[in-house]
């Protein structure tokens, strides 16, 4: 059974077309980088999928069944979501935070503490199990936030820009967190940095989906040549490869100037 | 700053110590009669002290469920029209004339509580509807409040003397004149609304984290908004046809508590419904010592000293 399975997905707010025409498979497993320009509808897709807004016709399909029809503890099942600046301001524990993640599987107190504490382990946060989250800092919090995501145990996982304005260090960490998560689970990453993409794991099961103007722009394995010449196209502006068979990095070009 | 930050949180909690033995002074030191026969003690005391902690708990309680409800430390059921719709029919049983006694509770009562229902209602509509946002929806109550009040000052203009007398009378809150025929209505209603408000501990927990993730964690948000404000309705709605819109316990006692023991709503919900009944009838118990000769309400008890804890609380947390 297809994990994911949209069709002809149209969204619009007013008379604004938020998507128009999305048709977007993903398989148990798979692996796909979400990019475009910012208001191309990256994330209006994620909530779109997370039955949190109507759709104006076209179907979401989880697991088969129809995103709207399933019950929120249903679809809790299904697909977890890491939002973006996901972290509120209510001073409870890190604890606490990833316990209340695990609403969906209305278990005991010990068990949801266990299960709290063992995902907590894997991010390796569970030093500050009992620091309020309010008190971390931006690193440690997106770490407490995907512990909340993993432990939710769903099988699609939705991240959206998990790395911003984080270090490069932690920036990598969380990308590495992503690809573990991505070994049991189908994962679908929203960035703008293509170059964190290779921390997933193989290029060649990666897709790298675009959007631009809420239509799909390409859909590319990740290791396909053709990519810059595609970014540059999405994008607007000159883009260069970089580097050798090692590592490749793709960046704007610094020597044709930038449009201001 | 971590050093203030503790200092804060047990400086509040010694507070919350002192405040607990609050029954204990309602039961044993309030006058009203210098002779302590068991006829006072049983008729008019215990009652007295009953009605507090049912009420004081209900109200406590009630604050911290409509401040999660809402993500606001301001909402309270003042804020989402209860307390007005409750004024506002109180008022209206007092300008037509109703005094007497109809299916065995006080006209006042009665109209009271069907007001706060009627409010509420709108509020729940509203959060029914599932399109609003929370924001969208406090505002809503604000609305409804204002609505009410102005409504209720119209009453007040057209309203006769005694009436007006009678309708400041009860809008000041006070604990007296209950007996053991009203606890014994509106005892076992609070007793099942705590219960489904504290069953609700869990939803409210990733409801604070935002209606969007709590839907995606599993939480039907909608329902789980009509429940809770629904049964918390319910229970301010009795509480103050009871004994008149006491104010700032809803405010000030889920905020002493967050700042005692942190903000997991396991703790504040339980946490907030033992406070509240204690303050209320310490705050009962001081109004009848600070005068021997004319009891203070209540109500202007726990005003007068809610409005100073409370700036006194935002000074603390800022510390911290």
């Amino acid at each position: 059974m297809t994990q994911l399975d949209i069709q002809g997905l149209v969204v619009s707010r007013g008379s604004r077309l938020i998507l128009d025409n999305i048709t977007l498979r993903v398989e148990r497993l798979e692996r796909v980088a979400v990019i475009g320009p910012n208001g191309a509808g990256k994330t209006t897709l994620m909530r779109a999928i997370l039955g949190l807004l109507p759709t104006d016709s076209g179907s979401i399909l989880l697991d088969g069944f129809p995103t709207l029809k399933l019950t929120p503890l249903e679809r809790a099942a299904k697909v977890a979501w890491l939002p973006q600046q996901a972290l509120a301001e209510e001073p409870i524990s890190a604890i606490e935070y990833i316990r209340a993640a695990r609403f969906r599987f209305g278990e005991g107190d010990l068990a949801a503490r266990n299960a709290a504490l063992s995902a907590l382990k894997m991010v390796g946060a569970d030093k500050w199990a009992n620091r309020l989250i309010t008190q971390l800092s931006g690193g440690e919090q997106q770490r407490v936030a995907l512990a909340a995501l993993f432990t939710q145990e769903a099988s699609l996982l939705l991240a959206d820009e998990p790395a911003n304005h984080l270090d490069p260090a932690q920036q990598a960490s969380v990308w590495r967190l992503l690809a573990r998560a991505a070994m049991s689970s189908s994962i679908i990453v929203i960035t703008h940095d293509i170059n964190l993409v290779p921390l997933l794991g193989d290029l060649s099961k990666t897709r790298v989906v675009a959007l631009n103007q809420g239509r799909i722009a390409f859909d590319l394995v990740a290791n396909d040549s053709s990519l810059p010449d595609r970014l540059r196209e999405l994008y607007g502006i000159e883009m260069q490869e970089y580097g050798d068979g090692g590592q490749r990095v793709i960046l704007p070009k610094v020597s044709s100037g930038c449009p201001v | 700053m971590r050093v203030a930050g503790i200092k804060a949180r047990w400086v509040v909690r010694v507070a919350l110590f002192a405040i607990w033995l609050g029954p204990l002074l309602g039961l044993l030191c309030t006058p009203r009669s210098s002779n302590t026969d068991s006829f006072v003690y049983w008729q008019l005391r215990v009652p007295r002290v009953t009605t507090g902690l049912l009420v004081g708990a209900s109200l406590g309680l009630a604050g911290a469920v409509t401040q999660a409800l809402f993500r606001n430390p301001l909402a309270t059921p003042s804020t989402t029209g209860t307390l007005a719709g409750a004024t506002l029919g109180a008022l209206l049983a007092l300008v037509w004339g109703a005094g007497a006694a109809s299916l065995g509770l006080p006209a006042i009562a009665l109209s009271a509580f069907v007001g706060a229902l009627l409010t509420s209602a709108i509020v729940l509509g509203a959060a029914a509807s599932g399109r609003l946002r929370t924001q969208d929806i406090l505002l809503i109550g604000i609305a409804v409040t204002l609505a009410a009040s102005s409504a209720a000052t119209v009453l007040e203009d057209i309203a006769d003397t005694p009436a007006l007398v009678a309708a400041s009378r009860w809008s000041l809150g006070h604990l007296s004149q209950v007996g053991y025929g009203q606890i014994r209505i509106a005892g076992p209603i609070l007793a099942v609304c705590w219960l489904i408000l504290l069953s609700q501990a869990r939803a409210l927990q990733i409801l604070v984290l935002g209606e969007d993730v709590a839907h995606s964690r599993g939480l039907n948000v909608r329902k789980a908004r009509v429940i809770s404000l629904s049964v918390c309705s319910l229970a301010v709605a009795v509480a103050v046809a009871w004994c008149g819109p006491i104010a700032f316990v809803g405010l000030i006692v889920p905020a002493l508590v967050r700042l005692a023991f942190g903000a997991n709503q396991r703790v504040v919900l339980p946490g907030s419904l033992v406070t509240g009944a204690a303050l209320l009838t310490l705050c009962d118990a001081l109004g009848q010592l600070i005068s021997t000769r004319h009891e203070v309400p209540v109500g202007v008890v726990t005003a007068a000293l809610g409005a100073p804890a409370l700036v006194a609380l935002i000074v603390l947390r800022n510390n911290s």
